[in-house]
């Protein structure tokens, strides 16, 4: 089982957009794929048809105890292959609750450990804010997926989450392979051009090499509640998040299929 | 144990607080995935009790071989580690100042429970700490500095608050707190010229007129001087 965290400190970045369509992308392919929110504001639970105000269990479970039944904490979907374990609104109060609590922080990576061999990936969307969810998520992940929009603001949010990193994983003691992805690309303005720019210049080693372009069928599939590769898999974007998956295959062993079979399904 | 229960009388510095916090955070507690190791160590420890050689148990971190003198210093007086800028930390223990490369640090956490004593050893060997999974050799630094046969009526233990793991994370020096981090630049140290004794004293920070001190001679040294090495 691989683990995946989408995060970025700052909002609006497209980590939501990038954790659902990289999970549908994995699911399509055939893998078991298990989503987590860990944001409170329940973004990726809402998306998949759940309402992060009354559903019952889900990550917020598993803070509140070890007697833990994790088939009610994880959500079948209503696409094949694809999980969910739910944000609620309580999650919110989590750092109200637990302050820095010993071990806190490795919640998660523990509940992972006992369903390690029932998924394939787990695609984690991070909230927009330093607190135990977020150090949950990088202490848990195998790889981290940095969003980050081309615009000037979304790059000092990058310097904050770079720094972040650094410091969790003076903690963590072991290094997260991490991957920063320029959303929301418009290559017709300057902002995005000089933006794409300075990422190239600055984190040339950790930058994918494709930006996501922006589109907006992005919208209008989670206006629809489903995963945009499985209602358009050429659409650009979904183009551009399949590009992405190649390039995380380096790490972690994921083999596109042949493309007629991709076709064929 | 919530390490920010408490109304800080100070607040830390920017990098030491999110440090502590996600030291904090990242624990782990028993029944996580440390708890083999932990096991592990539990059962070494009956061994120990069982046949009333209970002490601490001495060594260099596994897989790394000590450094010879030649290797620890670039010349006669600066250890290589501070050929280059560094970033140190501050701390103060029965009110003293004092100054150590974040390098050689392992963890800083709070000091909640209680240290375990340990019978026959020198007061300057505090006890052990158990702490995921290990067993922290708890050394008072001052006690240690102090001369022999000076006694420590002055000095207050239940100023510690915190203990800095060092090595491995199986050594710790207790301390009142930590105050900041910053950068030392190799020329702002008096070097000490005489490195045949407590070498482990590496010079002096003229700054702030305290000691720097070198975790890699002081590991050296309590592990040749412990009772149980």
């Amino acid at each position: 089982m691989k683990v995946w965290a989408v995060a970025n400190q700052k909002g609006g970045v497209g980590k939501t957009t990038t954790a659902i369509t990289l999970a549908g992308l994995l699911s399509s392919r055939g893998y078991n794929t298990l989503m987590i929110d860990m944001d409170p504001h329940g973004s990726l639970t809402s998306y998949s048809g759940f309402d992060p105000d009354t559903v019952d269990d889900g990550v917020y479970t598993l803070f509140k105890g070890s007697n833990i039944m994790l088939a009610s904490v994880i959500k079948k979907t209503k696409f094949d292959r694809l999980y969910l374990m739910p944000a609620s609104t309580a999650l919110a109060t989590l750092d109200r609750q637990l302050g820095a609590q010993d071990g806190k922080g490795l919640v998660l990576s523990q509940t992972l450990q006992r369903i390690s061999s029932r998924f394939d990936y787990v695609l984690i969307d991070c909230p927009p804010m330093l607190g135990v969810l977020m150090v949950n998520a990088l202490a848990a992940c195998d790889h981290l997926i940095i969003p980050v929009q081309t615009e000037f603001l979304a790059l000092k949010g990058l310097e904050r989450m770079m720094y972040t990193l650094n410091m969790i994983m003076r903690s963590r003691k072991i290094p997260v392979p991490y991957t920063i992805l320029p959303t929301m690309y418009d290559k017709r303005t300057r902002a995005s051009q000089q933006s794409l720019r300075h990422l190239e210049e600055h984190y040339a080693a950790n930058l994918s090499s494709t930006p996501i372009p922006i589109d907006t069928q992005f919208r209008e599939a989670s206006r629809a509640g489903v995963p945009l590769p499985m209602v358009d898999r050429y659409a650009r974007g979904v183009v551009a998040y399949t590009t992405l998956l190649n390039y995380l295959a380096d790490f972690d062993s994921v083999r596109e299929q042949p493309f007629e079979k991709a076709v064929s399904m | 144990m919530n390490i920010f229960s408490e109304q800080p009388a100070v607040v830390l510095e920017h990098e030491t607080a999110l440090q502590v916090y996600f030291d904090a955070l990242l624990q782990d507690m028993s029944g996580s995935i440390y708890a083999e190791e932990s096991q592990k160590s539990l059962i070494e420890e009956k061994i120990l009790e069982q046949n009333n050689i209970l002490g601490p148990v001495i060594g260099i971190a596994e897989g790394s071989a000590p450094f010879t003198v030649n290797e620890r210093r670039v010349s006669s007086k600066v250890p290589t580690w501070a050929t280059t800028p560094f970033q140190s930390l501050l701390f103060s223990t029965y009110g003293v100042k004092m100054v150590v490369p974040l390098i050689q640090l392992h963890s800083i956490v709070n000091l909640k429970a209680p240290i375990k004593y340990v019978p026959s050893n020198s007061a300057w060997f505090m006890g052990i700490l158990p702490w995921r999974g290990k067993h922290v050799k708890v050394i008072d630094i001052c006690k240690l500095m102090a001369m022999k046969g000076a006694e420590f009526k002055g000095l207050e233990e239940s100023a510690h608050k915190r203990l800095v793991l060092i090595n491995d994370g199986s050594w710790g020096f207790v301390c009142d707190d930590v105050s900041k981090v910053f950068t030392l630049y190799p020329g702002q140290i008096q070097w000490r010229s005489d490195w045949t004794h407590r070498a482990w004293l590496a010079g002096t920070v003229i700054e702030h007129m305290c000691t720097l001190l070198d975790m890699d001679e002081f590991v050296l040294h309590i592990s040749g001087i412990s009772p149980a090495a």
